[in-house]
C-alpha cells in the first residue's frame, strides 16, 4: 500500500487558513464582549413566600390554573445554586413544569457564613424543610405535597421523606446519590481517604472556591483547558457566548457548606455509606428507607462522573414502595437539565408522571399570607392524612 | 632554682614599675577631669542641690579607679600573682580542653547529620526526579529539622514562641506537600506530550497524518483526559491529596493562632470568640424550636 503523501504546503495553507479565520472570529468576537449581553439566569417571576435565617422559600406560580391537586417543592443540593433549574428561558426546568400547570416552591438555600458552621444535616432536613413543608401544607390545606430532590437535595429529600413519610405525596430524585460504596465515581474515591474533621476544624464551612477547585480537578482537560478552547472558537457567536457566560455565572456561583452538615455527609454518607444501609441517624432518629411507601420517580445520568449511575440506581430497590421508576438519561449530572435534548425528556417527564398520581385540587382562595421575614415557625395542626399517600 | 626566683624578681619589678606608671598616669587624667568639671559647674546656674551632676560622678569614679590601680601596682599584689600564675597553669589547662572537647563533640553530631542528609542522595538528582524526591525530602525535614522547632522554649514569651514555630513547621510541612501534589498533577502533562510524539510519529510511518492541526490539538487532548483519569485513580493521587489538605489545614490553623495572638491585643473578638458566640446562639435557638414544639 502506498503511504499519503502529507505536504507541507497543505499543512501551511491549513494554518494560513486558521490564522485567518482566527483574526475574523477575534474582530467579531471583541464586537460581541463590549456590547450588551443577556447573561441573566433565573428570569421567571417569583416571589418569597417564606423566610427562615438564609433560607428562602420561593414560590413560581402557572400562568394558568393549577393542574394539580399539590404542588411541588423542589430541594436543591448546598453546592452550588438553584439558579441551574432556570437557566434561561428554552432550557429551564421550572418553566417547562409551570407550562404544564405545575406549581413549584422551591428553597433557596442562600449563602452560609460562619455562623451557620455549627447546622447539621437534621437542621435542614427536620429543622428548615420541614418547617417549609408545614408551611405550604398550611397555606394549601393539604395533608401532604409532592417533593423532588435534586443531587444532595435529592439526599435530604429521600431523608425527609423516611422521617416524615406521611407529609409526603410522592417523591422524585434526580442524579440523587444514596448508595456511596462505589469506585466508579472520582469524588467517591476521593472522599474515603479524606480527613474531614482536620478540615472543618481549621475552616469551618466547606469553602464554596474549594468545592469549585476539587470539581475542576476532576476532569482538568476539559473543564479548564478544552472548555475554554471551545470558547475561543465559537466566541463570534452571540448566542453560544451568551449561554456560556449563564453556565460561566452558575458554575462558579458556589455557596459555602456548613461545617457540621458537610462533616456528617462525608463521615456518614461517603466513608461509611449508612444511608443505603438504613443505620443514618439525624439527631438520634434513625433515617430508614423502608419507609418510603410512596410512588418514587429516580433519574440518574448515564455518563455522570459526579454521582455515577450506580450511586442512584439502588434506591429504588431500598424502598418498599410498589409504585417506583428508574429513569436513565444519556447524558452527565448537569446536562440533565440543560441539554436540549434531555429538555424534552426530563421535566415533561416529571409534570407527566405527577399528574398520573394526581388526588384532590388545591383551594387556590385559601391560601394563608407570605411569612416572609419570621424567625418563629408555628407547627400547624394538620388535617387528618390522606389513606392513599399513607399506604 | 636561683636563676629562676632572680628572673621571677625581675619579671615582677618590670611589672611592677609598669603599673605604678599606668597608675600614675590615670591620677594626672582624674585631677585634670575634676579641676575642668569644677571650673565648669561654677559657670553654670546654681541647682541648688537638685540636679545630677555626671561631671562629679565621672570625678569619683576615676578617683576609685587610680585607688584600685595604686592597689595592684603594690609589689606584693604583683609577686602573689606571679606565684599563682604556676598553679593555676593546669586549671586553665583543663578549663580550655574541656571546652575544645564540647566543640569536638558537636562538630561529630553536626557531621553525622549532614552525613544521614546525604544518604539517598541519588533521590536527589534532579535529572531524574521523580515523586520520591519529594517523598525524602519530607521525610527528611520530619526526622532531621522538625526537631528543631519543637524544642520547648523558655521564659516569658514561650507560649508565643512555640506558636510562632508551630506555623513555621507547618509552613515548611505544607510546602514539601504542595511541592509534591503540583508535581503529580503536571505528570500528565508531560505524559501526554511524550505520548502525542509517539503517537505522531507512529503516524507518520503510517502515513496517516492530516493536515488540520485541530486534529492534534483534540488528540491531544483526548491523551492528556486519560493520562489524569489514570492518575486521580491511583492510590498515589488520593494519598497525596489528602496529605494536602490535612497539611493546608493544619497550616490555616497554626497561622490562626499566631493572628489570633496578635489580634488579642486589639479590642476586637477574634475568631475563636465569634465561634463561640456561633455556637452558644445555635444551642440557644434549638432549645428554643423544641420548647416551641413542646408548647405546641
Amino acid at each position: 500500500m502506498e503511504q499519503a503523501q502529507l505536504s507541507i504546503d497543505g499543512i501551511l495553507k491549513s494554518m494560513a487558513q486558521h490564522a485567518v479565520n482566527a483574526h475574523e472570529l477575534t474582530k467579531k468576537a471583541s464586537d460581541i464582549l463590549l456590547e450588551p449581553l443577556n447573561t441573566a439566569i433565573s428570569e421567571t417571576p417569583y416571589e418569597i413566600v417564606y423566610q427562615e435565617d438564609r433560607v428562602k422559600l420561593k414560590h413560581y406560580k402557572p400562568s394558568g390554573p393549577a393542574r394539580l391537586g399539590k404542588p411541588l417543592l423542589m430541594v436543591y443540593a448546598l453546592i452550588n445554586r438553584e439558579t441551574m433549574l432556570d437557566l434561561q428561558p428554552g432550557r429551564s426546568v421550572v418553566q417547562t413544569l409551570l407550562d404544564n400547570g405545575i406549581e413549584i416552591y422551591m428553597i433557596d438555600w442562600g449563602y452560609p457564613t460562619r455562623k451557620d458552621r455549627f447546622l447539621t444535616i437534621d437542621d435542614h432536613v427536620n429543622g428548615y424543610m420541614d418547617n417549609i413543608v408545614d408551611f405550604i401544607l398550611e397555606r394549601h390545606e393539604i395533608p401532604d405535597l409532592n417533593l423532588m430532590g435534586i443531587c444532595m437535595g435529592g439526599t435530604f429529600s429521600v431523608m425527609y421523606a423516611a422521617l416524615h413519610p406521611e407529609k409526603v405525596h410522592s417523591l422524585i430524585t434526580t442524579v440523587t446519590p444514596t448508595n456511596f460504596d462505589t469506585k466508579q465515581g472520582l469524588l467517591h474515591v476521593w472522599m474515603k481517604k479524606m480527613d474531614i474533621d482536620r478540615i472543618i476544624d481549621a475552616y469551618g464551612n466547606m469553602s464554596g472556591d474549594a468545592l469549585n477547585a476539587i470539581f475542576l480537578l476532576l476532569n482538568p482537560a476539559r473543564l479548564m483547558i478544552d472548555k475554554y478552547v471551545g470558547f475561543a472558537e465559537n466566541m463570534d457567536k452571540k448566542e453560544f457566548v451568551e449561554n456560556f457566560i449563564r453556565m460561566e455565572k452558575w458554575i462558579f456561583d458556589s455557596p459555602d457548606v456548613p461545617g457540621e452538615t458537610f462533616r456528617q455527609f462525608v463521615k456518614d454518607c461517603y466513608q461509611k455509606n449508612l444511608l443505603i444501609k438504613n443505620e443514618m441517624e439525624l439527631d438520634g432518629k434513625r433515617v430508614d428507607l423502608r419507609n418510603l411507601t410512596m410512588p418514587v420517580l429516580n433519574f440518574y445520568g448515564k455518563y455522570d462522573h459526579l454521582v455515577p449511575p450506580e450511586s442512584c440506581e439502588v434506591l429504588t430497590s431500598a424502598v418498599t414502595s410498589d409504585d417506583t421508576e428508574d429513569v436513565c438519561l444519556e447524558t452527565g449530572h448537569i446536562g440533565i437539565y440543560v441539554s436540549s435534548r434531555c429538555q424534552q425528556k426530563f421535566a415533561p417527564k416529571i409534570a407527566e408522571w405527577l399528574k398520573e398520581r394526581d388526588t384532590n385540587r388545591t383551594k387556590a382562595t385559601d391560601l394563608i399570607p407570605n411569612k416572609v421575614k419570621t424567625t418563629q415557625t408555628a407547627k400547624r395542626k394538620r388535617p387528618a392524612a390522606n389513606s392513599q399517600a399513607a399506604s | 632554682m636561683d636563676e629562676q626566683q632572680t628572673e621571677q624578681n625581675g619579671t615582677a619589678s618590670m611589672m611592677s614599675a609598669w603599673m605604678k606608671s599606668v597608675t600614675d598616669s590615670w591620677n594626672t587624667m582624674g585631677q585634670m577631669w575634676l579641676v575642668a568639671s569644677k571650673t565648669m559647674t561654677e559657670s553654670d546656674t546654681p541647682t541648688n542641690g537638685n540636679g545630677s551632676d555626671p561631671l562629679g560622678l565621672m570625678g569619683s569614679f576615676l578617683k576609685s579607679w587610680s585607688g584600685f590601680a595604686s592597689t595592684l601596682s603594690a609589689p606584693d599584689s604583683i609577686q602573689s600573682g606571679m606565684n599563682g600564675v604556676g598553679s593555676n597553669l593546669e586549671s586553665i589547662l583543663q578549663l580550655t580542653q574541656t571546652r575544645v572537647e564540647n566543640y569536638l563533640d558537636l562538630q561529630r553530631a553536626w557531621m553525622e547529620k549532614l552525613g544521614k542528609t546525604q544518604d539517598g542522595a541519588k533521590s536527589y538528582n534532579m535529572k531524574n526526579m521523580n515523586q520520591d524526591f519529594f517523598k525524602n525530602w519530607h521525610d527528611l525535614y520530619e526526622t532531621e529539622i522538625k526537631q528543631y522547632l519543637n524544642i520547648p522554649q523558655l521564659g516569658l514569651m514561650r507560649f508565643h514562641q512555640e506558636r510562632g514555630n508551630q506555623a513555621i513547621d507547618k509552613f515548611n510541612s505544607l510546602q514539601s506537600v504542595l511541592a509534591e501534589f503540583t508535581f503529580l498533577v503536571c505528570q500528565p502533562i508531560e505524559k501526554s506530550i511524550k505520548n502525542l510524539q509517539d503517537r505522531l510519529a507512529g503516524m507518520a510511518d503510517e502515513g496517516t497524518l492530516v493536515e488540520d492541526t485541530r486534529e492534534y490539538y483534540r488528540l491531544w487532548i483526548k491523551i492528556l483526559e486519560d493520562q489524569y483519569m489514570q492518575l486521580f485513580a491511583s492510590n498515589d493521587y488520593t494519598e497525596t491529596l489528602s496529605k494536602t489538605l490535612v497539611c493546608l489545614a493544619e497550616f490555616t490553623s497554626a497561622k490562626d493562632e499566631v493572628l489570633e495572638a496578635i489580634l488579642s491585643n486589639l479590642p476586637i473578638p477574634n475568631q475563636k470568640e465569634m465561634d463561640e458566640l456561633y455556637r452558644e446562639l445555635y444551642l440557644l435557638k434549638k432549645k428554643v424550636k423544641k420548647l416551641e414544639q413542646a408548647k405546641n
